[in-house]
């Protein structure tokens, strides 16, 4: 069994295990990185946005109704335009989980806790989209959200304008948490596995 | 709701091992494993009833109950050995009559020495979580934890040959029940169920201290696990915490089983008793304080 061999061998490599404190030094955190990039500006490959010109907010409740909202001060991200049509190609978020907050500042506490952003093992989140269709003015977003360290596809819909170059996108969505591993309190119902989530690019206020 | 996490995370383990204590203890070869067997049965029902322990760790507190069952079956094993090789007897025999010659007593003090010790470096080693913030103070994270869970080890293990089982067991079950609550409110939710388990573990042991063959040695032999399980907890959650719970909650419900050390064999008072609970008080008014304070 893997864990037998692994206690066995553990007396070997005990003296080398601990010691690898100097490991990674060279690589910023992921924190520093989103800070670094927290600016917004725009060129020609896209629109980047921040929490500077947008917003991810989440509500989570419960089966009674009670529900907390949330959202995120750190993340970037990219709206990429096709040159010749001028719609929307792809779209790219990262976001710093250590960044949540929430209405309340236990709540903010256990959410950055192991039993749901888990934000030390994991610091950021990613959304890469897969492809952006349009229908009757309204656009679909298909695309890989990893959070938890588990990527799995999502889809929402959203409503998206690009007038000179500036992009707003403006959705609403429901997001199953349970498909990241981030089951808490689902097992017996406590709370629901569903967050509504919006995100807002673009604002001007 | 709350009545299905305190039967599945408290009630159910404890009959559980009560009932495998009990049948253990009926077995004359085997009565030494009686309390180790039902900390084994907690862990186990964690894992069946909060997926405690995933078929392939990858968090570094999922190896918690791999290394709380390792260790009780290594401590297990040590006993075992020391017995069929004539170089042990009841723990608690030899410590208070004093009749058991120095050598036997030196190896059998070497390997339960040498044994802490390499449960304390194996619990750190797996346990510390490999983040990049920690890479300038893992080394000595580690090394920081593995003198405490040899410590407290040393110490809780040799109070509780001394103490009398229902002592013993009372104390390590509040030790369990204020862990809880310092992981309650220091936002580890999942934490603080885990520690019921341990808790369980502790009440049947009080539930079984009835029964005569129940020796100190019973629990003696369960401690390496008993304490990996708190420590470890502990440990998991101040690291995994973003409250304002003091670092010397954690540190009061740690060392509060190895108050057992300084246990006399005087008459059990209830001033001697609360001496004994006191830091695990301090350390719950503290952490709830802490934690109300934060709401406001």
């Amino acid at each position: 069994m893997k864990y037998l061999a692994l206690f066995i061998s553990i007396a070997v490599a005990i003296s080398a295990g601990c010691n690898n404190s100097t490991e990674g030094l060279d690589n910023p955190s992921s924190s520093a990185a989103n800070s670094d990039s927290s600016a917004p500006a725009n060129d020609s490959a896209g629109f980047k946005f921040s929490a500077e010109n947008a917003m991810i907010a989440f509500k989570g409740s419960k089966p009674d109704g009670s529900s907390h909202v949330g959202g995120f001060k750190s993340f970037s991200g990219s709206i990429d335009l096709d040159e010749t049509s001028g719609t929307v190609s792809s779209i790219h978020v990262s976001i710093d989980t250590d960044s949540l907050f929430s209405d309340a500042e236990r709540l903010t506490g256990h959410l950055k806790n192991v039993d749901f952003f888990n934000v030390n093992e994991f610091p950021t989140a990613e959304f890469v989209s897969t492809s952006v269709t349009a229908a009757d003015g309204q656009h679909t977003i298909k695309g890989n959200l990893t959070l938890l360290g588990k990527t799995a596809e999502i889809e929402f819909p959203a409503t998206i304008s690009t007038e000179a170059g500036k992009v707003t996108l403006e959705s609403q969505f429901s997001l199953d948490r349970t498909k990241f591993g981030m089951t808490y309190g689902t097992e017996k119902n406590e709370i629901n596995p569903n967050v509504d989530m919006t995100i807002a690019v673009g604002r001007t206020e | 709701m709350l009545s299905d996490i305190v039967f599945t995370g408290f009630l159910l383990p404890m009959l559980i091992a009560y009932a495998v204590g009990r049948l253990v203890l009926q077995v004359p070869r085997l009565q030494f494993a009686s309390a180790t067997t039902g900390l084994m049965c907690v862990s186990l029902a964690g894992v069946l009833f909060f997926e405690w322990l995933p078929l392939d760790p990858e968090l570094h507190w999922q190896w918690l109950p791999a290394l709380i069952l390792f260790s009780s079956v290594l401590s297990l094993l040590v006993n075992i050995n020391s017995r069929h090789l004539g170089k042990h007897t009841e723990l608690d025999d030899s410590e208070q009559s004093g009749s058991v010659p120095e050598a036997r007593f030196s190896l059998r003090h070497a390997i339960q020495v040498t044994l802490f010790a390499f449960l304390a470096i194996l619990t750190a080693y797996f346990l510390m979580p490999d983040w990049q913030k920690l890479n300038d103070v893992r080394f000595w994270y580690g090394i920081v934890l593995s003198m405490i869970i040899f410590t407290v080890c040393w110490m809780t293990h040799s109070g509780t040959i001394r103490a009398r089982p229902t002592l013993s067991s009372t104390v390590l079950a509040l030790t369990s029940i204020a862990t809880g609550i310092v992981l309650f409110h220091s936002g580890s939710l999942k934490f603080a169920q885990f520690a019921g388990l341990p808790a369980a573990a502790c009440i049947a042991w009080r539930l079984l201290s009835r029964n005569a063959q129940f020796k100190p040695s019973c629990i003696a032999i369960a401690t390496p696990a008993y304490t990996i399980a708190i420590t470890g907890l502990l440990f998991c959650g101040y690291i995994n915490s973003f409250s304002s719970v003091p670092v010397a909650c954690y540190l009061l419900c740690v060392f509060a089983p190895a108050s057992l050390f300084f246990h006399t064999h005087d008459k059990l008072t209830l001033p001697k008793l609360a001496l004994h609970l006191l830091p695990l008080v301090i350390a719950v008014i503290w952490a709830t304080t802490r934690s109300l304070l934060d709401d406001l």
